[in-house]
């Protein structure tokens, strides 16, 4: 007897057996992660200082990471040689990049929040932890319609009082 | 497929797999909290991915496409978020243990049922094969669900669990075997 006869009773009734459903619970969070959309908030029109000010910190990081490129180039050229970066000129490329892209969005995605029971906080009341996640994104374009996306995900840790009385 | 008509296509498609999806998040967890934290996640993945969203810890996109994916990259994206979950979850014990306040929670995984009572006639067997299900090893369940229940090739399998296809039908072989043996020893 081969192997697919002797198991064909024992597939056929594991077959049968159907998995249980997601709770509704689970189902709900489930779909409203189908329901939530990004909230865009552009750019082109900023009406208030936070709105600019969720822009100068990712410039700054964007600017802060081409620094780390042109460091770890300058790295290179100590241990392998000059030919290497002359013809990368990284100074160059920061130009570039800085005149021709422009930002056009800044929104960010708010996923359901985590309930991760309870905890006794250091003088020993019960709290609620619950635990967000998000991401704030922001994107720039050129006039070549090249994009550059940055995605920066967040998380915050709420602890809300219980009520033991 | 238009902007509008994704969620609920995306809803469909859950309702119709979300059972097999969430059976196979419990092979790779430890409690049925965790199985259903982990399928959320990988749920979240595949959408973000499918909008073409990068940097979110999904591996690649489905078809970016609005289309829902298929039954075999929703089990990788499982895995990968169990294995993600299993990481933050250690960190987490390893804090816990180090403080005073150390939190029990019982493993739940064994009191949930896995399977519906529909499906077979009797009961009382459908809670013999649950029952020696839940026993086999989780190296030889997990394969032993994904083909039975998610209708995986052993090349499929093998894919997803980053083993050699031999190893995959000789899991699946071992798991049968042991399922025979239970069932048929069992008064």
């Amino acid at each position: 007897m081969n192997d697919e006869n002797e198991f064909d009773e024992l597939e056929a009734e594991l077959r049968q057996l159907k998995p249980t459903a997601p709770s509704a619970e689970l189902e709900g969070k489930i779909f409203s992660i189908f329901d939530s959309e990004e909230k865009i908030v552009p750019i082109a029109t900023p009406q208030h200082q936070e709105t600019i000010m969720h822009w100068i910190r990712p410039i700054a990081a964007a600017a802060a990471v081409l620094a780390l490129f042109l460091g770890v180039a300058l790295l290179l050229r100590g241990s392998l040689g000059g030919d290497v970066v002359e013809k990368t000129e990284p100074k160059k490329a920061i130009t570039e990049i800085d005149a021709s892209f422009h930002p056009v969005k800044a929104g960010n995605l708010i996923m359901p929040p985590t309930d991760e029971g309870v905890i006794y906080d250091e003088n020993n009341e019960p709290q609620r932890s619950v635990r967000y996640k998000y991401h704030d994104r922001y994107q720039w374009i050129d006039e070549n319609g090249n994009r550059i996306e940055l995605s920066v995900p967040q998380e915050r840790r709420l602890l809300v009082p219980i009520e033991t009385d | 497929m238009s902007e509008k008509e994704k969620p609920q296509t995306w809803k469909s498609w859950f309702s119709e797999y979300g059972s097999r999806l969430l059976l196979f998040a419990r092979q790779q967890t430890r409690s049925e909290a965790d199985a259903e934290d982990v399928l959320q996640d990988a749920v979240l993945r595949l959408w973000r991915a499918d909008a073409g969203v990068t940097g979110v810890g999904a591996s690649s996109a489905p078809n970016s496409s609005g289309e829902p994916p298929d039954l075999a990259l929703a089990y990788t994206a499982i895995r990968h978020a169990a294995i993600d979950h299993a990481r933050k979850n250690g960190r987490r014990v390893a804090r816990e243990q180090k403080s005073e306040f150390v939190v029990d929670i019982a493993d739940a995984s064994g009191q949930v049922d896995w399977f519906g009572s529909d499906g077979l006639e009797q009961e009382e067997r459908k809670d013999m094969i649950e029952a020696a299900v839940k026993s086999l090893p989780e190296k030889f369940r997990e394969v032993l669900t994904l083909k039975i229940w998610g209708d995986l090739t052993f090349v499929q399998i093998a894919e997803k669990l980053g083993i050699p296809q031999n190893t995959a039908a000789s899991r699946y072989r071992y798991a049968m075997e042991n399922l025979k043996k239970s069932l048929t020893t069992t008064p």
